[in-house]
């Protein structure tokens, strides 16, 4: 008796709680779906703006050939954006491998203070307003090089790199070094290429952190043409009517998309390439986040 | 007669410690190129971390701000502690200090139990195919920018074509203008923040209870107990040392509230309740030029954010748990 009613009490909450797993899931999900749905919305319908719970009738890609077609502003953002992820990103792990190699070697002279001079960077640091003016100092304002150089290392990431490079086995570079391997040969050829997944979590961490930045192009970036397509979603969204359209851009349209409708299509513009890339690099991220959680 | 045996055990002592320095110089030589290749990174910090450091002198002088590098940091005249002293009996300090510490309690007290509850929950499903599919959707607002999430909120609660408004004009209702009320914006970061960071902050509840030795349960369930009672009694008990340390390592950021997740949901009209720290420090420092000014206001959170994060980590330690350090 007890059996069966503990056992239809657990049938109960898995039930209930597939049901409520289910609704976070929407909730998660659904501001993307909402904006998805709306950046369809053609102008016969948003005469009067409605609630669009499904792609409408008339649904149109006007707003996405609006903002995509020619040399429109988000195009070029996206060029600024793509600049960033990439060359700041082979920067940034050029950069931080090396640190990070001689990082591991803990027992050498002066590395354990190293570390430290590295990890304080972490629990103190001088400020939004003394950095601006190391960055106008050193002749970054203005520049997309602003938006590489001042987040070259992330200290962070390199402290979580090196305890990776931990696990690579010393046996493998005493020979190699017996060999007569110099130190640039035994990085490049023995410690990167054994190190390649957890070199790929980082250089993914860098590549995200690039991607969504955007309060450092606000604070080093005057002109719009060297934005970041977030910082470019962040204008479109204070005023649709800003957006700059491409040479052809009125005359090839009938009705010009309403605002709203090229504001939704420039959130999933800014959106897609990290949606369609997330299901499969999150595994990395989450291996990451669990090596970063055992202490060094 | 008492000296006698000292001098060589001073000789000694340096002869040893002669050894070490040439054994120190012969390793730094052997290696000198693992750290030739650490330089980069080396000048980088001390560059844009250090410098910077050293430049939060600019709160203690008067200085011409549109000088160049030298006038900056090494120019100007000392004016004690004319900025802290302005900044603390401001008007807009206490105000900022309030919004600051209020939005972070309530990221807190509803931000820390979130993931823990969707771990928990997560952790009975059986089918694992649904866990899966829950976890990866549960992981994507963490992908996303600030500006982003600010979008999709614009996109539900617009008062002319958000998703939340148009039902309430259905419903007869008058459009309410969320982002602009101050006695709400507080309530929509806290929210935002919670749509962010539950899914992500779930992995490493769900890492520490994969870990739990699942002899226990099936002790537990000969012994008759409920779902509840093995919760209760072996799920959280197991998880409770990565709940103390992301509990205390959280403390020790309190006055983070999240300066881009602010500068892209504000506005003037609700600075009342939405200007942190941060928020004030971009505005009084690039927006008005008042360097001097905003740097003291910076380093005023530096200071108390460095002493909160180092009195967090012995706490961490003396429960006996993983510091930072």
């Amino acid at each position: 008796m007890v059996g069966t009613r503990q056992l239809s009490g657990e049938r109960l909450f898995q039930g209930a709680n597939y049901v409520f797993l289910s609704i976070v899931a929407l909730l998660f999900a659904f501001p993307i779906y909402n904006v998805l749905v709306n950046s369809f919305v053609g102008n016969l319908t948003s005469a009067a703006a409605r609630v669009n719970l499904l792609p409408p009738r008339d649904s149109t890609l006007d707003a996405y050939r609006m903002l995509l077609g020619g040399s429109g502003q988000i195009v070029r953002a996206y060029g600024v954006t793509l600049f960033r992820v990439v060359v700041g990103t082979l920067l940034n792990m050029l950069v931080t491998v090396l640190l990070s190699y001689g990082l591991s070697k803990t027992r050498l002279p002066y590395v354990k203070g190293i570390t430290f001079f590295i990890f304080f960077t972490i629990l103190f640091s001088g400020g939004l307003i003394p950095t601006y003016f190391l960055v106008r100092s050193v002749g970054l304002i203005d520049s997309v090089w602003a938006l590489v150089i001042p987040i070259l290392v992330n200290p962070w990431y390199a402290l979580l790199l090196r305890n990776f490079f931990f696990s690579v086995p010393a046996e493998i570079e005493e020979s190699a070094v017996m060999d007569g391997a110099h130190t640039l040969q035994i990085v490049f050829r023995i410690v990167i290429p054994l190190s390649m997944a957890a070199i790929s979590t980082i250089a993914l961490f860098y590549a995200v952190l690039h991607w969504n930045s955007w309060v450092d192009a606000v604070i080093y970036i005057n002109s719009s043409r060297k934005w970041p397509v977030q910082l470019m979603l962040r204008q479109i969204m204070a005023s649709a009517a800003n957006v700059e359209l491409s040479g052809d851009g009125l005359a090839a349209f009938d009705d010009i998309p309403p605002g709203f409708t090229v504001q939704c299509a420039a959130i999933i513009v800014t959106t897609v390439p990290i949606l369609l890339v997330y299901p499969y690099i999150q595994k990395y991220f989450v291996k990451g986040v669990m090596v970063g959680s055992v202490k060094g | 007669m008492s000296t006698a045996p000292a001098i060589p055990a001073t000789a000694q002592r340096r002869a040893e410690r002669g050894a070490r320095r040439r054994r120190r110089l012969a390793l730094l030589r052997q290696h000198r190129w693992i750290y030739f290749l650490m330089l980069p990174a080396l000048l980088f910090f001390v560059l844009f971390r250090y410098a910077p450091m050293y430049g939060v002198i600019i709160a203690f002088k008067d200085f011409n701000p549109f000088g160049g590098p030298q006038e900056i940091f090494f120019g100007g005249s000392f004016a004690g502690f004319k900025y802290f002293q302005r900044l603390f009996s401001g008007y807009y300090f206490l105000p900022v200090l309030r919004n600051t510490v209020s939005i972070s309690v309530q990221q807190l007290v509803l931000g820390f139990p979130a993931p823990i509850i969707l771990a928990l929950l997560l952790n009975e499903v059986r089918v694992s195919a649904f866990k899966r599919t829950v976890q990866t959707i549960s992981y994507l607002p963490h992908f996303l920018s600030w500006v982003v999430v600010y979008s999709l909120t614009y996109a539900l609660l617009s008062p002319t074509n958000g998703l939340v408004n148009l039902l309430i004009k259905s419903g007869g209702g008058q459009p309410i203008h969320f982002l602009a009320e101050p006695g709400m914006f507080q309530a929509i970061i806290v929210a935002t923040t919670v749509w962010h960071a539950t899914g992500w902050g779930s992995i490493l509840y769900l890492a520490a209870m994969s870990n739990i030795d699942p002899n226990l349960y099936e002790a537990a369930r000969i012994d008759g107990a409920s779902k509840l009672q093995e919760v209760w009694h072996i799920t959280i008990p197991g998880i409770l040392p990565v709940i103390i340390i992301i509990f205390i390592l959280r403390m020790g950021r309190i006055l983070d509230v999240g300066f881009d997740h602010i500068l892209a949901f504000y506005s003037p009209a609700v600075y009342s309740t939405g200007d942190i720290i941060d928020t004030y420090v971009y505005r009084e420092g690039l927006i008005n030029f008042n360097y001097s000014y905003a740097a003291a206001a910076g380093m005023f959170k530096s200071v108390i954010a460095l002493a909160l994060v180092v009195v967090a980590n012995r706490f961490s330690k003396r429960w006996g748990e993983a510091g930072l350090w």
